[in-house]
């Protein structure tokens, strides 16, 4: 006869192994979903770009000091990226990730290589961090926050 | 049939006020503790951000270009940070907040004075998205990118 003590131990083992198995899939999901937004970036696909994005998303970048808001606001912003540039590329270093309840957070640094079509070469180096909300179980990004680590080095 | 027609009317009517009713009041909760973080911090207090941080808070601030991670070390922050300066003052521009299920996010840009023990007035221009998460009925602080104005 099992004692209803080793019911409860094994009702508790049997929760933390779920939520941690739960967690581990909420953190692998939410790193293929920030993966996925670099690589469409990355390989100028504005459809693939905006799959993740949720419709009251907000960026603060760092060609303006203004906010972009909305999906259809960060679509724009990534055309004319896409347009202005020959050549960018995004590389995130030491990426990396959090999830708390149905809230997700990419953190990290990044190194952005940029050319302008007849301009010179340039790379700019910085911080990113970008907010995830979980909806109809998947991962959609409400933040993007990017700033240039240049003013904040004395 | 036709009591059964009336009450899924009813709940579905009952449905329609209801949701933005929730989402209202999340708002206005959301609003409530950052409004409060904020008098904190403008009152000296070293409590401001920590007590409304979730333990596994991620910090990218003006003060250093590395991450702050942890309630514990958000706190030490801004005690260092308060035990540097006389006062600070953290004014508020355009502030806007939404609600994405448990999730939000208060965003806007800023206006920092310090008055530091040490050294002259400084006045910084930024920008600020808190995200939030709502755990056990309560909106909690689980990442805050502070940056300075590029240009």
């Amino acid at each position: 006869m099992i004692s209803r003590r080793t019911v409860l131990e094994l009702v508790a083992v049997l929760f933390l192994c779920i939520s941690s198995t739960a967690y581990g899939q909420d953190l692998a999901a939410l790193k293929a979903s920030f993966e996925a937004e670099i690589d469409a970036l990355n390989r100028r696909d504005l459809k693939a770009t905006l799959a993740s994005i949720d419709n009251r998303m907000v960026l603060f970048g760092i060609f303006s000091p203004y906010p972009i808001e909305g999906k259809e606001g960060f679509r724009q912003m990534v055309q004319e990226y896409f347009d202005d540039y020959e050549y960018a590329v995004f590389r995130p270093i030491d990426p990396d990730f959090r999830v708390v309840g149905t809230t997700g957070v990419a953190w990290g640094n990044f190194r952005l290589a940029t050319k302008l079509k007849n301009g010179p070469a340039e790379y700019s180096d910085g911080r990113y961090m970008f907010t995830y909300a979980q909806s109809e179980g998947k991962w959609v990004i409400i933040s993007m926050h990017y700033s240039l680590l240049r003013p904040l080095i004395h | 049939m036709v009591y059964r027609r009336v009450g899924f009317l009813w709940a579905v009517v009952a449905l329609l006020f209801a949701s933005p009713a929730v989402r209202g009041d999340d708002l206005a909760d959301l609003q409530a503790i950052f409004d409060k973080d904020i008098q904190l911090f403008n009152a000296h207090n070293k409590d401001a951000f920590v007590t409304s941080a979730h333990d596994d808070v991620v910090l990218f601030g003006i003060l250093s270009p590395f991450a702050t991670k942890g309630k514990e070390a958000l706190q030490q922050l801004v005690q260092e940070y308060m035990n540097d300066h006389i006062n600070v003052m953290f004014r508020l521009v355009n502030p806007e907040f939404f609600v994405a299920g448990t999730s939000a996010l208060a965003w806007g840009s800023y206006t920092i004075t310090e008055y530091p023990k040490v050294g002259p007035r400084e006045i910084i221009h930024g920008r600020y998205t808190f995200t939030y998460t709502k755990t056990d009925g309560k909106w909690l602080l689980v990442a805050l990118h502070l940056s300075p104005v590029p240009f």
